[in-house]
């Protein structure tokens, strides 16, 4: 029963950019495409699964003054072996992604996860609660790039890599003109807030 | 005392862990990265020229002193690798360093450009490695006004809107790779060398028919001041000269 609670808890009750508000950086900056938003989410959910799971493991041996180091040091290792070895074996998915991999390191729901969690719980929890949390920030960016490309760019964009580019027109450029400013960085902070309002609404229907 | 060394013991023990992994993974991936971006360069040439297999490779220093790796396919048409860190007079990058494949055919146009390696902004300056923006510079040459329209209204590129910046870097980054191949690569390869024989030619015609031309105004007018006639149209000059033959 914990189980499932730890892993559904970050899809909603514990959405990493709607209701704890990390990794603010991602979910502003890379979410100009929805195509984006769901690459960087799922390179953070990899990462975390690695974090947590090692973290939760060597939460035991290290002592309370420095862990921060200690955790902040297996985060980066972790994501530099995973951009070397997709760099080497796996070209395709290293360009799609590369340029989200190094920003990973500075991302806070990795940090905060291992202390917050991982650092006090079994390695069982700690990859659900890795999982959970990833793949609710995966659609939440999903959501919000997808948004920002609707209102300004006009398209959908689901999957792009070279010439294979799958994208849906919502509607034409020549005749509704769209929002650019929503492709631009105001256009995050918007449709953040907009979002947040809404879960907070939401949230305030289910309770009355 | 007991605690600080032991902070200090297992700090050390997780850096040195961290360090020793990253070695291996740097050892193991070492070789197959290297591959990787020659495999890249490789494709990169064949997307601007597909018929060309096997060029051969060359290393030419450029006006900066940085190595340029050049890529020569027949019928005088090359392609090399040119970073936005290889000339100074390039427009800088938003962010890190663009990194392009050029193919320039032997009369000095663009045949085609590939981003290799980029860092600009994903959504937004990133786009310039897409086809659309890519191919916008596909026959342009020194004589087209290698300018962002943004910038200069009659310039011949027309930027991505919201990225201005990367837009301009590129287009710098064409009008310096062209310099490179005009005032460095061409000369000695065989085919402009042929090139400038011909315009030695044409100047030596030029200068006969001037001197007839005096000849002919001296006869004409023996009192003129003027030492020779306006030069006329082509067209003019090609008429007269047909006269002359008969």
């Amino acid at each position: 029963m914990r189980a499932v609670k730890e892993f559904t808890k970050g899809f909603w009750r514990e959405n990493a950019s709607l209701v704890l508000l990390l990794g603010m950086c991602p979910t502003l900056a890379v979410t100009t495409s929805a195509f984006n938003g769901l690459g960087m989410g799922l390179a953070t959910t990899a990462v975390l699964l690695g974090s947590n799971v090692i973290i939760s493991l060597i939460a035991g041996i290290i002592p309370k003054k420095v862990r921060i180091p200690s955790y902040i040091v297996v985060i980066a290792t972790l994501v530099t072996l995973v951009d070397m070895f997709m760099a080497a074996y796996a070209p395709d998915l290293h360009s799609a992604l590369g340029l989200f991999i190094p920003l990973i390191v500075v991302n806070c729901i990795i940090l905060g996860r291992a202390e917050a969690f991982a650092s006090r719980n079994s390695v069982f929890y700690s990859f659900l609660d890795a999982l959970g949390i990833g793949l609710g920030f995966a659609i939440t960016l999903f959501v919000v790039g997808a948004i920002r490309e609707i209102l300004g760019n006009g398209t959908l964009t689901v999957f792009q890599y070279k010439e294979t580019l799958i994208n849906f027109v919502i509607y034409h450029k020549e005749t509704i003109k769209p929002i650019t400013v929503f492709i631009l960085a105001p256009g995050a902070f918007l449709t953040l807030g907009f979002l947040l309002a809404l879960k907070n609404y939401i949230d305030n229907l289910i309770k009355n | 005392m007991k605690n600080i060394i032991h902070m200090i013991v297992t700090l050390s023990l997780v850096s040195a862990l961290a360090a020793g992994a990253l070695a291996l993974g740097n050892r193991a991936t070492r070789d197959g990265i290297k591959k990787q971006a020659k495999l890249k360069a490789a494709r990169a040439v064949k997307k601007i020229y597909p018929d060309c297999i096997k060029p051969s490779e060359k290393v030419v220093k450029n006006k900066s002193g940085n190595d340029i790796k050049v890529f020569e396919c027949s019928k005088g048409r090359r392609c090399f690798i040119f970073s936005s860190k290889d000339d100074n007079n390039v427009s800088r990058p938003y962010s890190g360093t663009i990194k392009m494949m050029i193919g320039v055919s032997s009369n000095g146009t663009v045949d085609g450009i590939q981003i290799i390696q980029q860092s600009e902004t994903p959504g937004l300056g990133a786009r310039i490695s897409e086809e659309s923006f890519v191919k916008k510079f596909k026959g342009v040459s020194l004589s087209s006004k290698l300018k962002v329209k943004k910038d200069d209204p009659s310039g011949a590129v027309d930027g991505i809107s919201g990225a201005t910046i990367s837009s301009r870097a590129v287009t710098s980054m064409v009008k310096c790779a062209l310099e490179f191949n005009r005032d460095i690569l061409s000369k000695g390869s065989p085919s402009p060398r042929k090139k400038i024989g011909l315009s030695k030619l044409s100047k030596l015609k030029n200068s006969a028919i001037k001197a007839k031309k005096l000849k002919d105004f001296r006869k004409k007018y023996p009192n003129k001041k003027r030492k020779y006639p306006l030069p006329k149209s082509k067209k003019e000059v090609r008429m007269h000269e047909g006269g002359g033959k008969k």
